[in-house]
């Protein structure tokens, strides 16, 4: 199974839809895309497309960077790049999890951990 | 293709107190045991390395001098090693010291009473005997569809807070003593020259810190090198890169280097190798397999994420040095800082010591670290590259003596470290001992050989499993004997 298929998976039995994005002209591979409440900071209750960013294998022991967001005006942390695709303007974020990935068991290396403690941190900080 | 036979600390202990539990008590009296092996596959090494011992119970094996063990003692082990993958290993002990041979009773033993049912488990008998002194051989019962031939393994490593080794001075012979090495011969002594001399080191990252290393051990007598480094000398590396002048701008390092060596070179018999690709492609990471002991002059977290993997998967000791330097603002030292780690079983991982993180590694990999635009926008722990002469020589010096403590340490010196780190402003030199954190995946896949894939190798020239196994595979196959347990 691939890191898109498996993180797909995960997400689906989280209850997510996940869909596949790719950013042709970054280099950067595939986003698992799902649709997403934010649920704190000043974007808290709204609804944003959120992809999570995968290169190639090395998921769950070696976490994704990238996370975009579609149609986010005005964020605090910085842009690492815009992608326009359709309608919609994605602003892609570089933030590793850098702090905790690495001491939690394997068990516990998956998306349910990364949305809780990761993603949720990146829209407390946004 | 060479073999070897690897032992962790903790599988030497355990079947170390039960081969020669009788000796210890003054009685001369063998014993034996099964063990469970997975392989390490290099370029051109096979190593089998020993996990777990399965020790006989009350019923499963007589004393009698020697030693003999039921049937019933076989099959369990057999049905083990099928249910955990892995290839079966006997092991005994003998009433003398060093590298022992086999008697016609321990060869039927093997050969003719073990080999036969191990055949289920898809890799060869491994035969391993413990002398009283504690010394180890080793050997491959290999089917060659007729008949099952002895492969005499060329030492036996035992790996953790030291390396012990036993080589077979038969498959390689020591080194003879010789002038222009007698200071360092008389230094240490002439075993442990004959170890030293014999291991095959490799040197990842061949700059400023790496080549020093290389000529270090090129004077100190050792015979195999291996050189990993994809990098060409550039003008800004000729204040720190030995051997390196005007004219070597645009050469491959590991060529530069490799040429010069030869002319420092001690040993009798020096070989060295050069790998002009990185770390993680197919060919240099399967060379780098067949080493003993790697040196890690790299600062990207891809390569040292590597190593430290191979470190503790493969249970080859890595010993790591970086530098630090810290420019103010006004353009003075701030601060300069160097470390060197040496890593592998039964000591603190790279990633648990902070060194990088996995997301770091991720970073890499795609590109991002090589991009301007990215490095712009880091914030906080953005790499610089400064370095000068003296620093890449202290930390060079250093991963040396630490290889030289690693091998060569009696029972008596003290086992304190793991971590040397030197800080030059307060001018202090620490030693600093921990382990990984609990669940550290690196630590977990201790011993885990070819069953751990790296997952950022590039090309396809990594042993897609192990040789032994593969023409197991292939002549059970053809002669559609499947025996199972």
């Amino acid at each position: 199974m691939s890191p898109v298929e498996r993180v797909s998976e995960e997400l689906r039995s989280l209850g997510y839809k996940p869909q596949l994005l790719h950013f042709e002209e970054t280099g950067l591979g595939g986003f698992v895309v799902i649709d997403y409440n934010a649920p704190v900071g000043r974007y808290k209750g709204r609804k944003f497309r959120v992809g999570i960013g995968f290169q190639e294998d090395g998921y769950p022991e070696y976490p994704p960077h990238f996370i975009a967001v579609a149609n986010l005006e005005a964020p605090k942390l910085p842009v690492y790049s815009s992608q326009h695709l359709g309608s919609d303007t994605w602003s892609l974020f570089s933030v590793p999890p850098s702090d905790f990935w690495d001491s939690l068991p394997s068990s516990s290396k998956n998306m349910k951990t990364y949305l809780l403690r990761h993603v949720m941190r990146f829209w407390s900080q946004m | 293709m060479t073999l070897d036979a690897v032992l962790t600390e903790a599988a030497q202990k355990q079947a170390s107190a039960h081969l020669l539990q009788h000796v210890r008590s003054g009685r001369e009296q063998e014993d034996l045991c099964f063990a469970l092996w997975r392989p390490s596959t290099g370029a051109t090494r096979t190593s089998a390395l020993i996990f777990e011992i399965l020790h006989p119970l009350d019923d499963e094996r007589h004393l009698h001098g020697g030693a003999s063990f039921e049937p019933g003692y076989l099959a369990r082990a057999v049905r083990l090693a099928c249910s955990r993958k892995a290839g079966l290993a006997f092991m005994h002990s003998h009433l003398s010291d060093g590298w022992q041979g086999m008697s016609d009773a321990d060869i039927v033993a093997e050969r003719d009473r073990i080999s036969p049912p191990t055949r289920a488990t898809d890799l060869p008998l491994v035969g391993l005997t413990i002398g009283t002194d504690g010394s180890w051989s080793a050997r491959f019962w290999t089917w060659d569809g007729q008949c099952f031939n002895r492969s005499w393994c060329s030492k036996v490593r035992v790996v953790g807070r030291r390396l012990g080794i036993t080589f077979n001075d038969h498959a390689v012979p020591p080194p003879r003593r010789r002038p222009m090495l007698s200071r360092t011969i008389d230094t240490w002594g002439q075993a442990h020259q004959r170890n030293l001399a014999r291991l095959r080191l490799g040197v990842v990252g061949v700059g400023s810190v790496g080549c020093m290393v290389a000529e270090t051990l090129a004077r100190i007598g050792i015979e195999n090198l291996l050189l990993i480094d994809p990098d060409r000398v550039e003008t800004h590396n000729l204040d720190r890169l030995l051997y390196a002048g005007t004219r070597d701008v645009g050469a491959y390092k590991v060529e530069l280097v490799s040429r010069r060596l030869r002319n420092s070179a001690t040993a009798e018999r020096f070989n060295v190798q050069a790998f002009k690709s990185p770390i993680q492609s197919g060919n240099s990471y399967a060379a780098a397999l067949d080493c003993d002991v790697i040196f890690s002059a790299v600062d990207r977290p891809l390569p040292k994420d590597l190593l430290n993997r191979i470190s503790y998967a493969h249970c080859i000791p890595v010993i790591s040095g970086g530098v630090f330097v810290d420019t103010k603002d006004d353009g003075t030292l701030g601060q300069a800082a160097w470390g060197v780690s040496t890593v592998g079983p039964g000591r603190c991982c790279l990633r648990c010591d902070g060194q990088y993180t996995s997301a770091e590694v991720t970073i890499e990999r795609d590109g991002s670290l090589d991009n301007p635009t990215y490095l712009r926008g880091m914030t906080g722990n953005a790499p610089t590259n400064q370095n000068v002469f003296p620093f890449s020589a202290n930390v060079a010096s250093f991963m040396v003596i630490e290889m030289i403590r690693l091998t060569v340490a009696g029972e008596w010196w003290p086992d304190i470290g793991g971590k040397l780190h030197y800080s030059m402003i307060p001018n202090i030199l620490q030693v600093k001992d921990s382990l990984c954190i609990n669940n550290c995946s690196v630590w977990e896949s201790t011993a885990k050989g070819d069953e751990y894939r790296y997952p950022f190798i590039d090309g396809d020239e990594v042993p897609e499993g192990s040789f032994l196994r593969k023409l197991y595979r292939a002549i059970r196959d053809r002669l559609s004997f499947p025996p199972r347990y």
